[in-house]
């Protein structure tokens, strides 16, 4: 249910998947189809490639996957032993088989060399140069006049920020919006949010200050350094460049999956893990667009995993497909101490970045408020939905458990929990 | 105040009021004083950065203060395994729940923990879920329950001061499983709480006392005496419904009295002897009546005659059939007789279902042959002959009337006879308002009353509509998932 788009297909899909609506239910080999009985006369006839997972369904809707293929998956885990062996009809074998081609092209593409700069139908070099150079000057003013913001604040005092009206933080985030430094937008619509704590206000200014001051210096840091700062400003990551330089092919646990909202935009964070390394996957949704396909939460994936240029390498990109297969050992979880040890020393690498997430216990479950992590080394608060907390406290049964958690400098907020050997993800935002 | 407060401060006041601090001795001032900006506002800003990221970086935990929550006891029933769980999430939030609740408590199991606070939050907003997940919790859920004051419907761990603690809802849930287990510890704790709760705890206590009352509770019968004279209306109420179920009550006694003296037989005439109605005359009570009040008797303020009337009524509807019928010596068809002729059957009847009294069930059934709550109290044959009819003629109406109050699964041909029917009218129905709301009402009991092991009828013939198509895929599929979950927690029982 993790791959359904929004909460109203995966209602639907659960509705649909009994045996009886399908006419219909095979799995030869890697793929599921079946036709279901719709509001028409002729059912739908709906395919799903598990090696994707890929869906294709002769319903109107435009939803994607659609509430028949979320209910063909469901029922497929639900009741396997429904499902025949026959071939799918000739219009879904003719989509797997242009899958397979594609699949079995791209293989040896991924093993020679990176695409070549330049070549052929490549992007113009020098345009691309005019381009960014444009960017950058515009990047340029936007921040010059950030810093001319934030030092007169610092002149006027901070205890009158608070006063300001609301517009003033928000002309300058479209400035900066329009100056094309999203990132840097994005922390300065977070300002108010700040207001009543001096002490993170500060903070919170000083980091913006530091990109600032940052960005007029960028020749004098580091390849990684400037990555970290382009990502921070909110340039775009160029996949074309980080899927080409190849990556990582491994079996990548799915170690669990959160979505915050900001602005309209949904940001779905996938995290994965194989023996020490962790990647981020990243997925965006706008204006209630659905988001793409998700990877199953606690499962394992093989895939070919691409990392995005950084002094803390974290975010990432999949190249080709990812399918199932089977789970790999787990790590051993840090202890908390351990977990803000790792966090510092990313910090001290990249000192915008938000984020770090960890295998962390064993660990007690403090339910209060707020509800606690709590180990030989201290404590931590815990954060997440009701749902999430009560169903870890459940699992625990009071007993120390282990979590795979994201740590944003303040809050702890666990994905993920190992219970009796296996990984039990909690619900995202979206499903929840 | 550190470097950072001192800085802090300034930043608040603003530079333009103040000059900025010099750093402190340590490592950090050191540090701090090497960043150095053109303006005043920069250095702030700049060493404030160095602060904030130190700062973060270098957190540790926060000491432990609260001790970790007391591990939940060890589990004495088996979880339901994955073949059982797996209809969960296609069951949750549908009226399938329950039957899935139900199956597993029949199997013995519990339910699995990471499922424990979905399945407590519906029965928080459900409260008809609630007796059905309380078997089924297993230890791990009722510790868990303790943490929400939402879920405190569920009975709190056993314990000296588990009553005093217990919110009313708690206390009533406490009581419920008490009760299970022994009935005689449950009237103690009646015998010892009740006179001293608040209004509001006595009602959820005394209809969880009617929801499960046996003949054995007459042992109650002072406590609840005692109620019939309340405050609260509602309290009093509660006891005397209580008090008339049990029939050898001292409030029966004097229904029975009363009747007694209120209902004479006259010696019937020849046409009463050929139709064997024995005429009846109401005598108004002339001397006032000292239990009138606790009783709960309607007004005797209003016209005499009225009076005995109502005053009959009252009694054919609150006092038990037996104690009535022993008052007079009579059989039940006699007592209908006089309910009858003073124009009181619909009390009687109404007394009858309360009770559930067979006998006077069936002798009431002549004069009021389509009552749906006296055919289930009353022998089988004439409800399973009336639905027959109801099916025969198609009355969606009387089907549903018949059908409702009957729990399910319902036997396998009366299943079987009410799906075919609903697939020989659906036929060319494009929405339910086309078919008749009563049968889309009869199609939704179906889905969750009907035998899960019913056959299925005949395929809907190829001109039926779209809506006939998708309600029958639906009803019988609905059918299907409850087959399986049969079958999965049947195997459980083997």
């Amino acid at each position: 249910m993790a791959l359904a788009p929004d909460a109203s297909s995966a209602q639907a899909g659960r509705k649909l998947a009994t045996p009886a609506r399908w006419q219909n239910l095979n799995a030869p080999g890697t793929s599921l189809w079946g036709q279901c009985q719709g509001s028409g006369k002729d059912p739908y006839l709906t395919g799903v490639d598990r090696t994707g997972p890929a869906f294709k369904c002769s319903c109107p809707s435009r939803k994607f996957p659609c509430k028949h293929a979320l209910a063909l998956m469901l029922l497929h885990t639900t009741h396997a032993g429904d499902f025949g062996q026959a071939a799918p009809p000739d219009t879904l074998q003719t989509w797997l088989d242009g899958r397979a081609e594609r699949a079995a092209n791209e293989t040896p593409k991924t093993d020679g060399d990176a695409p070549t700069p330049g070549s052929g139908a490549g992007p113009d070099p020098a345009a691309q140069a005019k381009r960014r150079a444009a960017r950058d000057r515009k990047v340029t003013d936007g921040l010059d006049a950030l810093q001319t913001f934030l030092q007169d604040l610092i002149r006027d005092g901070l205890a009158h920020a608070p006063a300001r009206p609301y517009s003033d933080w928000d002309t300058q985030a479209a400035r900066l919006v329009d100056a094309q430094a999203p990132g840097a937008a994005r922390l300065v619509r977070q300002i108010p949010e700040h207001l009543h704590d001096p002490a993170a206000l500060l903070a919170h200014l000083s980091r913006l200050h530091l990109l600032t001051e940052a960005w007029p210096r960028r020749d004098t840091l580091s390849a990684e350094q400037q990555a970290d700062l382009r990502t921070a400003l909110g340039f775009p990551v160029d996949s074309a460049a980080v899927t080409g330089a190849g990556g990582i092919r491994a079996r990548w646990q799915v170690m669990g999956q959160s979505v915050t909202e900001e602005d309209n935009l949904l940001t779905r964070r996938t995290w994965l893990v194989s023996g020490t390394d962790t990647a981020l996957l990243l997925d965006f949704s706008a204006w209630g667009r659905p988001f793409p396909p998700a990877l199953p939460p606690g499962q394992t994936v093989q895939a070919e995993v691409c990392s995005a240029p950084g002094t803390y390498p974290q975010r990432a990109l999949l190249r080709g497909e990812a399918p199932v297969t089977t789970a790999s050992p787990h790590g051993e979880g840090l202890t908390l101490d351990a977990l803000l040890d790792r966090h510092g020393a990313a910090l001290a690498l990249n000192p915008w970045l938000e984020r770090t997430a960890h295998l962390t216990g064993p660990l007690h479950v403090v339910p209060g408020n707020p509800w606690h992590a709590q180990d030989g080394t201290g404590r931590l608060p815990l954060t997440g939905s009701e749902r999430t907390l009560y169903t870890l406290l459940a699992l625990s049964g009071g007993q120390p458990v282990t979590v795979y958690a994201e740590w944003d400098g303040t809050v702890l907020a666990p994905l993920s929990v190992l219970h009796g050997g296996t990984l039990h993800p909690f619900l995202t935002a979206v499903d929840a | 105040m550190n470097d950072h407060d001192t800085l802090l401060a300034l930043a608040l006041l603003g530079t333009a009021r103040g000059t900025l601090p010099t750093p402190g001795p340590g490592p950090l001032g050191q540090a701090a004083a090497h960043v150095t900006r053109p303006a005043a506002e920069g250095t702030l800003l700049a060493r404030a950065a160095l602060h904030a990221l130190t700062h973060a970086a270098g957190r540790t935990p926060d000491p432990a203060s609260d001790l970790p929550p007391v591990p939940a006891p060890a589990e004495t029933l088996p979880e339901a395994p994955g073949r059982a769980t797996r209809h969960l999430p296609l069951v949750m939030g549908t009226p399938h729940l329950s039957e899935w609740l139900t199956l597993c408590a029949q199997a013995g199991w519990r339910v699995p923990p990471a499922r424990l606070p979905e399945l407590l939050d519906h029965a928080s907003n459900d409260s008809h879920l609630r007796p059905l997940l309380t078997p089924v919790l297993g230890e791990r859920g009722r510790w868990l329950a303790r943490f929400n004051p939402d879920w405190a419907f569920t009975p709190p761990p056993p314990g000296d001061d588990a009553w005093d603690t217990a919110t009313e809802a708690g206390r009533e849930a406490l009581w419920r499983s008490v009760r299970e287990r022994d009935p005689h510890a449950a009237r103690a704790l009646l015998q010892q709480h009740l006179p001293t709760e608040r209004a509001g705890s006595r009602k959820r206590l005394l209809a969880a006392l009617l929801d499960t009352l046996t003949p054995d509770d007459h042992a109650l019968e002072p406590l609840l005496d005692t109620l019939t004279t309340a405050r609260s209306e509602d309290v009093r109420t509660l006891a005397r419904t209580a008090l008339h179920r049990l029939s050898g009550s001292a409030q029966n006694a004097r229904h029975a009295a009363r009747f007694a003296a209120l209902v004479s037989l006259d010696k019937p005439s020849l046409l009463g002897r050929l139709t064997k109605q024995t005429p009846s005359t109401l005598t108004p009570p002339t001397g006032p009546d000292e239990h009138a009040t606790r009783d709960g008797l309607p007004d005797p303020a209003g016209k005499e005659k009225r009076s005995a009337t109502a005053l009959l009524e009252h009694l054919l509807e609150h006092t038990h059939p037996d104690a009535l019928l022993t008052a007079l010596n009579i059989p039940p068809a006699t007592l209908v007789n006089i309910a009858r002729q003073h124009d009181h059957l619909n009390a009687l009847a109404d007394n009858a279902v309360h009770t559930r009294h067979a006998p006077l069930a069936t002798a009431l059934l002549h004069d009021l042959p389509t009552h749906p709550f006296l055919l289930h109290i009353g022998p089988p044959e004439p409800l399973a002959a009336a639905q027959k009819q109801a099916l025969h003629d198609r009355d969606p109406e009387r089907l549903l009337a018949l059908l409702g109050p009957q729990p399910g699964p319902w036997p396998s041909d009366l299943s079987a006879a009410l799906l075919s029917i609903l697939r020989d009218t659906i036929g060319d129905a494009h929405y339910a308002a086309a078919w008749g709301y009563r049968w889309a009402q009869l199609a939704e009991l179906a889905a969750t009353h009907a035998h899960p092991h019913t056959p299925h009828p005949d395929p809907l013939p190829a001109d039926a509509t779209d809506y006939a198509h998708r309600t029958m895929t639906e009803l019988l599929g609905t059918l299907e998932l409850r087959k399986q979950m049969w079958n999965d927690f049947g195997k459980g029982r083997g």
